[in-house]
């Protein structure tokens, strides 16, 4: 460590002044190293910049290269019968012609997201309500733990729920012999299709229900930030003003989280609607419409997971199938970007 | 240690730990002891994935270092896969189709050689507690049909009532194939008919059986050797008012029961010196006692 | 009415008159409702997973996790399909960690306000909703069909098919790392914002750059929540099976049985196997597979993906309790 001069003695001193000056001094590796990140710091910053872009540039490829794949088929599909006629034949026999009519496909893709979000919006909205505004302390914690646990559960392993766990108790409960009061009564009620009951124990029903299961975590804490954000001087204001917890919440605090409770659900929805393995397994397979709650169902994600591997590259099912994930894409893209527009307000705050 | 470094450190032990370390399961020259181990690839007909893995582990101890992989996914994706280059022998539960063969001529430049392996009856099958034993193929074919005009038991019979269940197989299942073919029979024009829409459209052979096990009003297709004690078959007579002919090893060889077909082993051009040692022993005697334990037809 | 009416007769002038009282009672009944979905959510979930480990206990052992499957995965172990999830895990980690890092520090250090901060955080929205099998079948049109000719037209020989690039543990990684990119975004970028703007402008007060900040205040502080997030994207790439069914996992790859080549059985240009997609195959396509097999495959998964989960929540737990700030 050199001595402390007196800045106008500096030169006799044998001080060097300025630019030298500032040359860093010491020695040892560690010197070095800094010396070495400090000079990458513009190439460092092009690669931030550049990974910046990164999710952009991951959005655009995905458009980009499954319409690439979709392309040679996209003039030659009748979009019409496509969205219209649920014929769905993709290996016709000898000498017939292959038929894509994925009406019931996308039927069977809506009312299972239906009868998922007829269950998960409520229990998911009154569960959130409770841990934020009746749950105390440990218990607060507790449930907390459990809802992310819940949401950590891989869609396989719901689906494999759906088929061995829940499947069998939905077709013991919606099962009579023939002509039985019961089969009667299911029939009469759409419960279900055939006359001995539930074909199948992986239908609508089922899959309806792990669905929900799936998005209930979602909706619950996406519900809860929403809750959280509104500020307590409403709550205190309203309790003040004589009104007693559950006023508050219905009254209050619902229509001031309104935007973030709608969003959170149409984000469950969107889940919903892109999930692939939990009703690839749990919904059976059956491409009809769907008339009776336990009626097996085939929904789009499914099909494509299940026929991609007898496709042939560059056929007329390979196409379709590549379509079908332009269709999946464009829904719950929208979807995400709604909600997203709902939560921020469309003039822009940004988060 | 530095948060900057951390990164790289990680980066490079992992580097080294994924492509340094790693030998292929094939041709390892270090190790003098392993001899070369051949895979063959066998992809296709889920009826046949019992056999081809009975196959496949008795071969293991005649040929210890020939492995044969086999999958399943349907006769249509393995077709697909002889289509792609992805499999080296394709099984198949019905006859490759003319228009397959020219793609794989076109694609790959060879043509598709056919090896028959076994025998196969299909089976109709329903709930032991369904009264009628047999059937018709017109009535099948009504039964099954785009268009047609069964929809309920008592149509066919009147002891029992109910609206008929469907299970069949998945669209790309070489037994769809050949129920379709043989059954469904042609429009006016002589096109192909196909299935009618709302049959639960199952994963496998035994998915089948089990469904019309668990379902009263339940019929499904499925190979023979899938029979288990939880279901009946029916005897299928070519006309009605025919002799109904039940599934049986010598009826499936002689055709005189109506929905027999062959098992069929694809490559496209000739098979490489290991796969045609293999497909050579599934036609001597071993390979075909094997297939008759496994419940199929064996050739001779 | 007066106000005698509306007073109680007995001596409680603060008593709840009639119509308070059913508002009570509305509000404890509502307060039960909402109890009661959140025991809807809880006693299925105990009830199920305790059904699955009931079911799957006749299997497990340390023996099944070491062995490999046999018999198409009818008895046997699991080791091939965990070494394979492992593999995959690390494999994505690799490439989706540096990644969003970076971009979440553009996001939160360098481009703070304005149109492309908007833009980019719908472009992370969206790609956070992508489903899962539209993942798949990117991973398929981009790198099976495009990334890989290219790698075998540069390194392989086209005689010697052994040195061919198959779809196998590179594109998987990559259709898997694509998925979890806006996890990590938007961890990361939580994690940095959570630093508070006092130590950047200490920083810069004392003439450092905005790289020198980020590297030795910045990043080291939100070292914690970005971690979070990895541990978020560890449970998410060993859980899914729709990215890399058709980009490289398969059902059934011969694994060694002993040496160095089962500890690292794979590499990247091969398929590998992968518990989601053991689990996948055993429990819808393999006829006469044993319950307990698919019970048992069912609960390793769940157990693995647990207790990576109760890695991040116990990460939580002990950083909020050494923040000092």
């Amino acid at each position: 460590m050199s001595k402390l001069v007196a800045p106008h003695r500096a030169k006799e001193a044998g001080y060097i002044s300025t630019p030298q000056m500032t040359k860093p001094r010491g020695s040892g590796p560690s010197r070095a190293r800094f010396q070495l990140l400090d000079r990458l710091e513009k190439p460092i910053e092009w690669l931030i910049r550049a990974c910046g872009w990164s999710s952009i540039i991951g959005i655009a490829a995905i458009f980009i290269f499954i319409l690439k794949e979709a392309a040679p088929m996209v003039p030659k599909l009748d979009w019409i019968y496509f969205f219209t006629n649920s014929r769905w034949i993709p290996a016709p026999g000898s000498g017939n012609e292959a038929s894509f009519g994925a009406l019931a496909l996308i039927t069977g893709t809506f009312a299972v997201t239906g009868i998922s979000l007829l269950l998960a919006v409520p229990i998911g909205l009154g569960a959130a309500v409770y841990i934020s505004e009746f749950a105390q302390g440990k218990v607060k914690e507790t449930l907390k733990i459990v809802i992310e646990l819940l949401a950590a559960i891989p869609s396989i392993v719901w689906g494999f729920i759906g088929l061995m766990v829940l499947g069998p108790i939905v077709k013991g409960v919606f099962s009579a012999p023939v002509g039985s009061p019961w089969a009667h009564t299911m029939q009469f009620l759409h419960l279900s299709s055939g006359d001995a009951g539930a074909a199948q124990g992986t239908n609508l029903l089922t899959g309806g229900i792990i669905l929900a299961l799936m998005s209930v975590p979602l909706i619950v804490s996406l519900s809860e930030d929403a809750l959280r954000a509104v500020p307590d001087t409403f709550r205190e204001a309203s309790l003040a003003l004589g009104a007693n917890q559950w006023e508050t919440v219905r009254r209050v605090l619902f229509p001031a989280a309104r935007n973030g409770l709608l969003a959170a659900c149409m984000l469950g929805m969107g889940r919903a609607v892109g999930e692939t393995m939990a009703v690839l397994l749990a919904t059976g397979h059956s491409n009809r419409i769907p008339h009776a709650l336990t009626d097996p169902v085939r929904t789009m994600t499914a099909t494509i997971a299940a026929e991609m591997g007898e496709a042939v590259h560059g056929d007329a099912h390979y196409g379709v199938l590549f379509i079908l994930g332009i269709v999946l894409f464009v829904v719950t893209c929208s979807i995400n970007v709604a909600a997203d527009l709902i939560i921020k307000g469309v003039k822009g705050k940004t988060s | 240690m530095k948060p900057s470094l951390l990164l790289p450190a990680a980066v490079c032990s992992a580097i080294i730990a994924l492509t340094g370390c790693n030998k292929k399961s094939a041709d390892d020259g270090s190790q003098p002891s392993s001899k070369k181990m051949t895979e063959i690839r066998a992809k296709g007909s889920d009826t046949m994935i019992q056999l081809a893995t009975a196959w496949s582990e008795a071969y293991r101890k005649v040929k210890p270092n020939v492995m044969v992989n086999a999958n399943g996914g349907g006769s249509g994706t393995g077709i697909a896969a002889l289509q792609n280059g992805t499999t080296d022998l394709c099984n198949a539960s019905r006859e490759i189709k003319p228009e397959e063969r020219a793609k794989v001529k076109e694609v790959t430049g060879k043509d598709v050689q056919e090896f028959v392996v076994a025998y196969d009856a299909l089976a109709v099958y329903s709930n032991p507690a369904n009264p009628i034993k047999e059937i018709s193929i017109e009535e099948l074919r009504e039964i099954w049909a785009e268009g047609g005009s069964i929809t309920t038991w008592d149509q066919v019979n009147p002891a029992m009532m109910g609206k008929i269940t469907l299970f069949g197989r998945q669209n790309n299942s070489g037994t769809y194939d050949y129920f379709r073919e043989h059954v469904c029979g042609k429009t006016a024009d002589k096109k192909q008919r196909e299935f009618r829409g709302g049959i639960s459209e199952l994963n496998g052979s035994s998915e089948v059986v089990e469904n019309v096990a668990k379902t009263p009003t339940g019929l499904g297709y499925s190979g023979m050797g899938y029979k288990t004690p939880n279901v009946n078959w029916l005897h299928i007579s070519a006309k009605k008012g025919e002799p109904a002919v039940e599934p049986g090893t010598e009826a499936a060889r002689s055709g005189s029961y109506p929905i027999s077909r062959k098992l069929y082993i694809y490559t496209a051009g000739e098979p490489s010196a290991e796969a045609k040692a293999f497909i050579d022993w599934i036609l001597s005697a071993e390979g075909q006692k094997i297939v008759a334990q496994e419940g199929f037809v064996p050739l001779k | 009415m007066s106000l005698a009416t509306l007073a109680p007769s007995t001596g409680n002038p603060f008593a709840p008159s009639d119509f308070e009282r059913r508002k009570l009672r509305a509000v404890t009944r509502n307060k039960w409702i909402m109890f009661a979905c959140c025991a809807v959510l809880i006693i299925p979930l105990l009830l199920i997973l305790t059904h699955i480990f009931v079911q799957a206990a006749p299997v497990l052992s340390l023996d099944y996790l070491w062995e490999n499957p046999s018999n198409k995965g009818k008895s046997g172990g699991l080791w091939a399909p965990l070494i394979g999830t492992i593999y995959l895990v690390v494999g994505s980690l690799l490439i989706v960690t540096p990644i969003g890092i970076f971009a979440a520090i553009y996001l939160n250090e360098y481009a703070k306000d304005g149109w492309i901060n908007r833009i980019i955080g719908i472009t992370v929205t969206s790609l956070a909703g992508v489903p899962s099998i539209v993942h798949a079948l990117f991973g398929l049109g981009a790198f099976v069909l495009v990334l890989l000719p290219g790698i075998n037209s540069i390194v392989a020989d086209p005689k010697d098919p052994d040195t061919l690039w198959q779809a196998g543990l590179l594109t998987a990684s990559l259709t898997i790392a694509v998925m979890n990119l806006p996890v990590v975004i938007t961890s990361t970028r939580e994690a940095l914002g959570a630093v508070p703007l006092a130590f950047r402008e200490a920083c810069w007060n004392l003439g450092a750059t905005r790289w020198q900040t980020i590297r030795t205040i910045v990043l080291p502080n939100s070292l914690g929540g970005i971690l979070t997030g990895i541990i978020l994207v560890v449970s998410r790439a060993a859980g899914e099976t729709a990215p890399i069914l058709f980009t490289g996992a398969t059902f059934f790859k011969f694994v060694a049985d002993s040496g160095m080549d089962k500890v690292f059985p794979y590499n990247l240009r091969e398929p590998f196997m992968a518990m989601s997609m053991h689990l996948n195959i055993i429990s819808n396509q393999i006829s006469q597979m044993p319950d307990k097999m698919k019970f048992g495959s069912a609960a390793v998964l769940i157990a693995l993906i647990l207790v990576i989960n109760s890695f991040s929540i116990v990460l939580r737990v002990w950083l909020r309790a050494r923040k000092r700030w």
